[in-house]
């Protein structure tokens, strides 16, 4: 039988149109419950103009998904004329296509802290110095014009009809609104195999200890697997945000002021291989190290601990460290 | 008006009642702290504990907001409130885009200072003094013309 380029398996009638708008309500009442133990119990913590910050953030990242969706459906609609197999909603076949949309978000989630120019984008994520329900709802306004979703394509190459690709990375996304609290402490045997809030916690943490690590979405293998997987120990406390903390809830600022570095960055660049390296370099790169990329801070934190290990209960604060101390008036 | 928009506005104004609801009940719950710079004192010690260098002359707005400090000849150390945390950070004196210097109502002299850093808001700095410290005016002088 003859192959249509452009034919879709139908999908079934069971497959919701958009898994994030459907948990909303949930989301909604999940922050509340959080909110409520906060107070009651004192442990994490939350602001009101941080919290309006972050869904505000939220908030105008859905209409920016929205806006340019096309981009996203264009590549994904584009490849899957090119697939190598005629793959159906068959049971093995959602099995594979969670699989391997949890290892393409691992792999995207990596780049993403790993080279400037889709960290500019994902930065937002990270730049609230709090970590609470509220938290995950921070999203770029910019994810899909840095074609934040490359790392989808390769799934429909191989033939995953787009809308299942697509059920799973929103299902991800709703797994991973739960992961974003301090109420919920270790989780034993669940930890081997998920990522959880103590795993994901390491992720928002600025400690040098904890750079870099825990890319996870639903699954924490691909880290254990990789080298990326760092836990969380308590005689470290995660500090949160980012290594050059914001001084603002205004939401624009907090959209762009990645980009707006790099291209004050770029008016300065002497070479190409600057330009290269302010793009596409790790974070904290520059021509004479005058700033530090995660590495270096990890190096400065090892070096540090092997000249004078670290007191039980006492964190290390790198230079560039911002600080997370408050006093509250 | 199709159906779809009505839709995607129905469920765009809902969205924007749920932030409404929860910041209200975040506000009312009292998750309304404030950080606040307390002294000089205080400003070297973040100092320290950020390990960014010893600080030289510290400026502490009035109403505990903000701090400056001079970090050696080429080097700004700021201590910025922001909601219940103080966020720091070092830049370079070159990265202090304006600073201009206001008469506030009830208070001596004040200061308003820019940095071209997109992600840190412009802030004021206050003092009851009638002139503002010599740290403040060698760092507008060195702003002057950006």
């Amino acid at each position: 039988m003859e192959r249509s380029a452009f034919a879709m398996p139908e999908t079934p009638a069971w497959v919701p149109d958009d898994v994030v708008t459907l948990a909303v309500p949930a989301f909604i009442l999940l922050v509340i419950i959080e909110m409520i133990i906060v107070r009651v119990s004192k442990r994490g913590a939350y602001e009101a103009k941080d919290s309006a910050a972050s869904l505000i953030m939220g908030f105008g990242s859905t209409i920016a998904g929205l806006l340019t969706a096309g981009l996203y459906l264009f590549a994904a609609y584009g490849l899957y004329q090119f697939r190598l197999f005629d793959i159906g909603w068959t049971w093995w076949a959602l099995v594979l296509c969670f699989f391997g949309e949890d290892l393409a978000y691992y792999w995207f989630h990596r780049i993403a802290h790993e080279r400037r120019f889709w960290w500019a984008s994902h930065i937002v994520h990270h730049s609230s110095q709090h970590y609470n329900l509220t938290t995950a709802l921070r999203q770029t306004w910019t994810g899909n014009l840095s074609l934040s979703f490359a790392t989808h394509l390769p799934l429909f190459l191989i033939g995953f009809p787009v809308e299942m690709v697509l059920m799973f990375s929103g299902i991800s996304l709703v797994y991973q609104f739960w992961v974003h609290t301090e109420t919920i402490g270790r989780m034993g045997p669940f930890e081997w195999l998920f990522n959880t809030p103590s795993h994901h916690r390491v992720h928002h943490a600025t400690n040098p200890r904890y750079l870099d690590a825990n890319y996870a979405g639903v699954l924490i293998i691909w880290d254990r697997l990789f080298g990326t997987f760092i836990p969380e120990v308590d005689h470290d406390k995660p500090r949160y945000g980012i290594v050059s903390n914001l001084g603002t809830f205004n939401p624009l600022r907090i959209a762009t002021h990645e980009w707006i570095g790099i291209l004050r960055d770029l008016r300065g660049a002497k070479s190409i291989g600057e330009w290269f390296g302010y793009i596409f370099g790790p974070p904290g790169w520059t021509p004479d190290g005058s700033r530090k990329t995660s590495k270096m801070l990890k190096a400065e934190w090892r070096a540090q601990n092997a000249a004078a290990p670290p007191q039980r209960g006492a964190g290390y604060r790198s230079a560039t460290m911002t600080s997370r101390g408050s006093h509250p008036s | 008006m199709s159906p779809d928009v009505t839709k995607f506005l129905v469920i765009q104004a809902i969205s924007l009642g749920g932030i409404a609801i929860l910041v209200g009940l975040a506000w009312i719950i009292g998750f309304r702290k404030r950080a606040r710079v307390l002294d000089e004192w205080h400003v070297q010690k973040l100092a320290e504990q950020e390990r960014v260098g010893e600080t030289g002359a510290v400026a502490v707005d009035a109403l505990g907001r903000v701090a400056l400090a001079e970090l050696g000849t080429d080097k700004v150390f700021v201590v910025k409130a922001l909601g219940d945390k103080l966020t720091t950070r070092v830049f370079s004196r070159a990265a202090v885009a304006g600073v201009r210097m206001y008469r506030p109502k009830g208070r001596g002299i004040g200061a308003r200072v820019r940095f071209s850093d997109a992600g840190f808001d412009d802030f004021a700095i206050e003092f009851d003094s009638r002139e503002a410290p010599a740290w403040i005016e060698r760092l507008r002088r060195g702003a002057r013309g950006k």
